[in-house]
C-alpha cells in the first residue's frame, strides 16, 4: 500500500516539471558567414560561473548567423568553452538539447592553450542523458578550451526513440481539487540538426562537508 | 524487496525535477586496464512489474490498496512466467558483462564474496589479487513497466556502475544507467527500449514467456554494453 502512496505523491509533484523546447525542424544545411580558420582563443565562453552551485548549465542556440569554423568537413557553426582553471572536482557535461524533432549534431574536441587538439570524442562515447545528447569529461592538466562544432556525417540522419513519462492535471471537483496522473509511452523521430541548441554543464563534485 | 520496489518506483518518477546525478567519468590511466574484477549479486533476485500512474493511484487510499494488491499479484505471475522458461538474471548480466570486456580485450575475473545486503555499491572492496580494477554493476531494479493505465509494456533496467582501483579506495568511474525509465533523471544515461517487445497487458506478458525473457534479455544487454562502454 505504501508503494502506491508514495507513488501518487511523487507523480503529482511532478505536474511542476514538464517544459520543453518548441518544435523546430532539423535543419540539413549550413550556409556560413564569414568563416574563420581557427578559433579566436579570447573570445571563448568561460565555463567559470559567478554563482557557487553544485549544477551549473549554459545553453547555446546555434543558427545560420552563429559563429563559424572552415573545417576539413566543410563550414560549421562552432561554440568555443574556456575550461576554468581550476578542474578538481569538476565534470563537464557538453552536448546538445533533445527537441522535439531535432538535435544539434555535435562534434566535441578539447585544445590547449595554443588550440590545437587534446582529445576527440567518438560518436560512441556519446550518450542520451535525459534531455540532452553528450559527452562526460574530467579535464587533463593541459586541456583548456572545449571546441564545439559540427559532425556533418550525421546531419540529416533520423533516429527513432520510444519514450515514458507521467502527466498531471489538476481537476476540480465539488469536493475541491483532485489530481488525476496519466502515463504517456510516445514515439518520437527526430534527425541530427546544423541547427539547434549546445548545451555545457558544470557540475561541483566536491565533497559536503555539512 | 517490496521496499526496493517503493524506493526504485518513487525514484523513477521523482526524477524528473527533483534532482539531478552527478557522475564520475573515466580518466584513462597511464597503464591501461587489461584485467577486470567483475562484483557478483548483480541484479536484484525477482523481476517487477509495475504500472506507473494506474487508475488505483488516482483515488486516494482505498484506490492504493487496491493497487498495491493488483501491482503484487501481476509481478508474482510475471516472475513465474521467467521462472517457467529459466530465465536468470544474474546468469545473463554475468555473461554479457563479461563478453562486453572481453570484447575490449579485458579478461575478466569474478570477485567473490556474500551477496548484497542492500541494492547498493559494495561498502568494502576487497583487494584486487587477480585485476587492474574491479567493476561494481548493480542493477536497481529491472522487469516490466507500464507508464499508466492502457499503456504498453516495455522492459525496463535501472543500474548503478562503478570502477574502482585494485586496492577499492580510488573510484575511476561511477555512472547511472536507464533503459526505458519513466521520467528519467537528468544527468543519467538513458537507453531507449527496443520496440519490438512490447506487450498490452499482463496476460499477453506471461502467456509469451519466451519473448517475455527475450526482452529483458535485450534490455540487460543493453546496460552491460554501456556500462563497458564508459571504460575509455
Amino acid at each position: 500500500m505504501k508503494k502506491v502512496v508514495y507513488l501518487a505523491a511523487s507523480c503529482a509533484l511532478l505536474a511542476s516539471c514538464a517544459s520543453g523546447p518548441g518544435f523546430s525542424s532539423p535543419v540539413t544545411k549550413f550556409a556560413g558567414v564569414n568563416c574563420l580558420a581557427k578559433p579566436d582563443l579570447t573570445t571563448a565562453t568561460s565555463l567559470e560561473f559567478k554563482k557557487k552551485k553544485k549544477f551549473n548549465e549554459l545553453s547555446v542556440p546555434v543558427v545560420q548567423t552563429s559563429k563559424c569554423l572552415s573545417t576539413a568537413n566543410g563550414d560549421t557553426p562552432f561554440q568555443l568553452f574556456a575550461i576554468p582553471g581550476v578542474t578538481q572536482n569538476r565534470v563537464f557535461e557538453i552536448g546538445s538539447a533533445v527537441e522535439p524533432l531535432r538535435v544539434f549534431s555535435p562534434d566535441i574536441a578539447t585544445l590547449d592553450g595554443n588550440g590545437n587538439v587534446v582529445r576527440r570524442f567518438s560518436k560512441d562515447q556519446f550518450a542520451f542523458r535525459g534531455g540532452v545528447y553528450s559527452v562526460q569529461m574530467r579535464a587533463l592538466e593541459n586541456e583548456k578550451f572545449v571546441l564545439v562544432t559540427t559532425a556533418p556525417q550525421e546531419v540529416g540522419k533520423f533516429f527513432d526513440s520510444i519514450q515514458t513519462s507521467t502527466s498531471t492535471t489538476s481537476v476540480y471537483t465539488g469536493f475541491g481539487a483532485a489530481n488525476w496522473t496519466n502515463g504517456v509511452d510516445r514515439n518520437y523521430t527526430r534527425a541530427f540538426s546544423y541547427e539547434g541548441t549546445i548545451i555545457a554543464r558544470v557540475v561541483d563534485t566536491t565533497p559536503s562537508t555539512k | 524487496m517490496k521496499k526496493l520496489v517503493i524506493v526504485a518506483a518513487l525514484g523513477l518518477s521523482l526524477s524528473g525535477c527533483a534532482s539531478r546525478y552527478a557522475a564520475t567519468p573515466y580518466l584513462a590511466p597511464a597503464q591501461p586496464i587489461q584485467t577486470v574484477s567483475l562484483a557478483q549479486d548483480i541484479t536484484p533476485s525477482e523481476a517487477s512489474a509495475f504500472e506507473v500512474a494506474s487508475v488505483g493511484s488516482n483515488f486516494g487510499l482505498i484506490g492504493a490498496l487496491i493497487d498495491a494488491g493488483v501491482q503484487d499479484s501481476r509481478k508474482d505471475r510475471v516472475n513465474e512466467a521467467l521462472s517457467g522458461v529459466k530465465f536468470d538474471a544474474e546468469m545473463e548480466m554475468q555473461a554479457v558483462l563479461s563478453q562486453a570486456l572481453q570484447s575490449k580485450n579485458i579478461q575478466v575475473t569474478i570477485l567473490s564474496g556474500e551477496d548484497r545486503k542492500k541494492r547498493e555499491f559494495l561498502l568494502k572492496y576487497p583487494k584486487n589479487e587477480n585485476g587492474q580494477a574491479t567493476l561494481d554493476v548493480v542493477v536497481l531494479n529491472y522487469g516490466y513497466i507500464s507508464a499508466g493505465s492502457g499503456q504498453p509494456w516495455r522492459p525496463t533496467v535501472m543500474a548503478d556502475v562503478q570502477l574502482v582501483d585494485a586496492d577499492g579506495k580510488q573510484i575511476l568511474l561511477k555512472n547511472r544507467i536507464a533503459y526505458n525509465v519513466v521520467n528519467p533523471q537528468q544527468g543519467i544515461i538513458t537507453l531507449y527500449p527496443d520496440p519490438q517487445y512490447i506487450f498490452s497487458g499482463r496476460e499477453e506478458m506471461i502467456n509469451n514467456p519466451e519473448k517475455l525473457a527475450e526482452g529483458l534479455r535485450v534490455a540487460l544487454t543493453a546496460v552491460a554494453v554501456e556500462s563497458v562502454k564508459l571504460i575509455q
